[in-house]
């Protein structure tokens, strides 16, 4: 499998290490009133979809960014590449 | 302090190879400096002070003649610097270059290097390194971290028929026989 990596272009999935979910970016905030509850929801439950999936790879033996990387699970197609920083920043985190 | 008079050993004891077509060999007595930053303008504006040079874009090389120095640009918050060694506190050169942008480590003595050269270099490496080293691809000044035979690695493309790798000192060998043995593949 290959990944399109967005700043240094295609390179093999082995220089990859997995996370899962891209949903993870998303922490919850441990000041808001149901944080348990969020916090919980955001541990354990995840999504386990047949098709698109958003999820997270570290490029361990490249340049050690962390990318959301579209990928189908039935087919392996890889529709997208992003760096998970713009990701996170679009999403109104600092970085 | 006692005074020792010692001689530092290359990892690799000045490796050399030839093959019809290619040869391997260690390079030593280069310092090699890390500098690590959180904001790129900022250093990019002390590089450009103290250098007049713009910083480059990662997977890209610059060469300060001058000063003989190399700079690769590793990833988006990492560049090396490699130039020759001649005191005892590289860092302490390239701390003065970075200012107060950079995070400074020296790692001189963490890292193997080794040139594969000739006209059959880039088919020796074929088998040893999963990117693309068409030279319209990986061009001259290119550099990449990666990957071979399970050893990370890092590829600069120092001539058109020239790579300079960098592996970790702590499995040189075992780098450097993986080398060879891909070159004696094709050879």
């Amino acid at each position: 499998m290959i990944i399109n990596h967005p700043l240094l272009g295609p390179r093999d999935a082995s220089e990859f290490t997995y996370l899962g979910d891209a949903s993870l970016i998303d922490r919850p905030d441990p000041e808001a009133d149901d944080a348990a509850k969020q916090f919980h929801d955001y541990v354990y439950l995840r999504d386990n979809p047949v098709g698109e999936h958003r999820e997270l790879w570290f490029h361990e033996h490249g340049d050690r960014s962390w990318l959301v990387v579209t990928r189908n699970t039935l087919t392996h197609e890889i529709t997208r590449v992003e760096l998970a920083k713009d990701v996170a920043i679009a999403r109104g985190r600092r970085r | 302090m006692a005074e020792f008079d010692l001689i530092a050993e290359s990892p690799l004891n000045g490796l050399q190879r030839a093959f019809e077509g290619v040869t391997v060999e260690e390079v030593s007595g280069r310092a090699i400096v890390s500098v690590a930053f959180s904001d790129r303008a900022g250093l990019e504006q002390a590089v450009r002070t103290s250098l007049d040079l713009t910083l480059p874009f990662v997977g890209n090389t610059a060469r300060v003649e001058t000063r003989d120095l190399l700079i690769l640009s590793l990833q988006s918050d990492q560049i090396f610097v490699l130039f020759p060694q001649t005191g005892h506190r590289p860092d302490l050169e390239i701390a003065e270059i970075a200012g107060d942008q950079g995070l400074v480590t020296d790692q001189s003595d963490g890292w193997a290097l080794l040139r594969v050269s000739g006209p059959g270099s880039r088919t020796a490496l074929e088998r040893i390194c999963m990117l693309d080293l068409h030279p319209d691809i990986f061009t001259v000044g290119a550099v990449a971290r990666t990957v071979m035979e399970h050893l990370g690695v890092i590829i600069h493309r120092d001539g058109e028929q020239s790579f300079l790798l960098m592996s970790a000192r702590s499995s040189a060998e075992s780098f450097a026989h993986a080398v060879v043995t891909s070159v004696e593949n094709v050879i």
